[in-house]
């Protein structure tokens, strides 16, 4: 790995904030570190046992806008990730599934993230194991050195259920309840994605970028410290950390085509509520997914998806707020297995608004990695 | 990128009549499984047979045998298999191509994390995440 040092190039000049950051890097991959080894022991003493499903997969690729914002900094990066499953059959018609997860995501040119998470659900078999409704629950912790103002732990709870309508279809529903709490103050839509670009004053969002220049004929965002509406302004204002919120529903549809084909779609409708009320949203999402599998030892995936996100509390007094934002992804990806091992080739691209008039962006990710499940 | 997404689904929904395979598939439960060997014993639920459905083997346990590398993770007794094959008449010995275990296959687990590295996390509600970030992730 790089020094940490050559992350935090945001000021020339050493000062207190720059310290405080370079501090909290180091601090930030010395805790991705020990999670990792903390996870990697896990799986060894987990392999002994001989149940436990373990996964540990290595990515890396390039990124052309991690912050997800225009104008946008790629950066490459990689991605180190580990998994371990116990799946428990407790009766004959009762199972359980544990697992825990880490991802720490090494960018080589802006900050660094990554996420923990353990999950379990509860599922009871009916109707002959044609009816299989779940309990199921989760925590998570997300950090971010390069939107901090994303940092946060969740908790969720919800139920499942799949029902195999036929041999070529399966039908699903889900229905959570997620509790995000935030861990920094942040001013309005400095999430990911979001558009903000004025990280000074306190944790605003993504870090600004010293190569920033605006092109002739472009419009100040109401983001920037130059605009007009900086000041007392709600959109300039630092507001405590955030306890949100999320209801989801979700249906999808597994269809089983053909023995070398089988796709999915979905819909989705989720309702965050958040502790800032102007940031809360209604979105609704639908998708389709394809997999190919042309041979035993290849797997070729396909997905595209649509989001519509319409913030419904943003006050008439706030302008240049756009209350209905659309994104587009797809992305495909071709695998290669050999045992355990999967070798992987994957682009992504994705297109969206943020919930200003002035903000949009796109993002495209290349990236091939190894994953071993043993 | 609509009318990527549109064909997707019209490919989902119309691509069972493009099957020349020349294989059945057969929705059953497992009695038993010996991992090493590749071999299971299901009780078949159902059979589709060049697109129509048939009654001929329901309800009748098989010997299904399969290269033990496709044999999914998370198989046991009692679970309900989708399985591409071959079942000859007079033959009680199914030859399987492929295997889903209940949820797998479509995406149902993401077993080989082909959605979640193409969303990046930032994935369907039904599935891992959501919600991410004060409006996204």
């Amino acid at each position: 790995m790089k020094p940490t040092a050559s992350k935090t190039k945001t000021t020339a000049v050493p000062g207190p904030e720059s310290l405080r950051r370079l501090g909290r890097a180091v601090s930030m991959r010395r805790l991705g570190s020990g999670l990792v080894g903390a996870l990697f022991c896990f799986l060894l003493m987990g392999g002994h046992s001989g149940a436990v499903d373990l996964t540990a997969e290595l990515t890396a690729g390039y990124d052309s806008n991690p912050a997800l914002t225009d104008p946008s900094e790629g950066s490459g990066f990689s991605v180190y990730g580990l998994r371990a499953g116990q799946p428990l059959g407790l009766t004959d018609d009762l199972s359980l599934d544990l697992s825990v997860e880490g991802k720490y995501q090494d960018y080589w040119s802006v900050g660094d993230n990554y996420r923990v998470q353990a999950d379990g659900a509860i599922t009871y078999s009916l109707a002959e194991g044609k009816f299989l409704p779940a309990l199921m629950g989760e925590v998570a912790a997300y950090r971010d050195a390069l939107i901090e103002a994303d940092e946060r732990n969740e908790a969720m709870v919800g139920v499942r259920a799949d029902w195999i309508m036929s041999s070529r279809l399966t039908l699903g529903f889900e229905q959570t309840c997620r509790w995000l709490s935030y861990l920094n103050w942040a001013m309005p839509f400095s999430g990911k994605g979001q558009g903000r670009q004025d990280a000074k004053g306190g944790k605003g969002g993504k870090r600004s970028s010293p190569v920033f220049r605006p092109e002739k004929g472009w419009e100040p965002s109401p983001w920037r410290p130059d605009s007009a509406e900086k000041g007392n302004s709600p959109l300039h204002t630092l507001y405590p950390p955030r306890d949100n919120r999320l209801l989801a529903t979700a249906l999808n549809l597994d269809i089983f085509i053909l023995s070398s084909l089988t796709g999915r779609v979905y819909g989705a409708y989720g309702d965050l509520d958040a502790s800032l009320d102007m940031e809360s949203y209604r979105e609704i999402q639908a998708g389709a997914a394809l997999s190919w599998a042309p041979a035993p030892e290849w797997l070729v995936g396909v997905e595209a998806a649509w989001f519509r996100t319409d913030y419904h509390r943003v006050p008439e007094s706030i302008t240049r707020v756009r209350q209905y934002n659309d994104i587009w992804s797809a992305g495909i990806q071709v695998s290669r297995f050999w045992g355990g091992f999967e070798f992987f080739g994957q682009a992504g691209w994705r297109s969206g608004d943020a919930p200003l008039d002035y903000e949009s962006y796109t993002q495209t990710v290349i990236q091939c990695g190894l994953s071993y499940s043993f | 990128m609509r009318t990527f997404l549109l064909l997707l689904i019209g490919v989902l929904l119309n691509g069972w009549v493009l099957d020349a395979s020349g294989e059945d598939l057969f929705l059953g439960r497992v009695l038993s499984v010996d991992r090493d060997a590749g071999k299971l014993s299901v009780l078949l639920i159902e059979e589709v047979s060049d697109g129509m459905e048939g009654e001929e083997n329901e309800g009748k346990p098989v010997e299904v045998a399969i290269h033990p590398d496709r044999l999914p993770k998370a198989l046991s007794t009692g679970s309900m298999v989708r399985i591409w094959g071959d079942l000859r008449e007079g033959e009680s010995v199914l030859n399987a191509a492929r295997l889903y275990a209940t949820g797998s296959g479509a995406g149902g687990k993401d077993a080989t994390g082909v959605r979640r590295r193409i969303g990046k996390g930032r994935g369907q509600y039904g599935g891992k995440g959501g919600g991410k970030g004060h409006g996204r992730n």
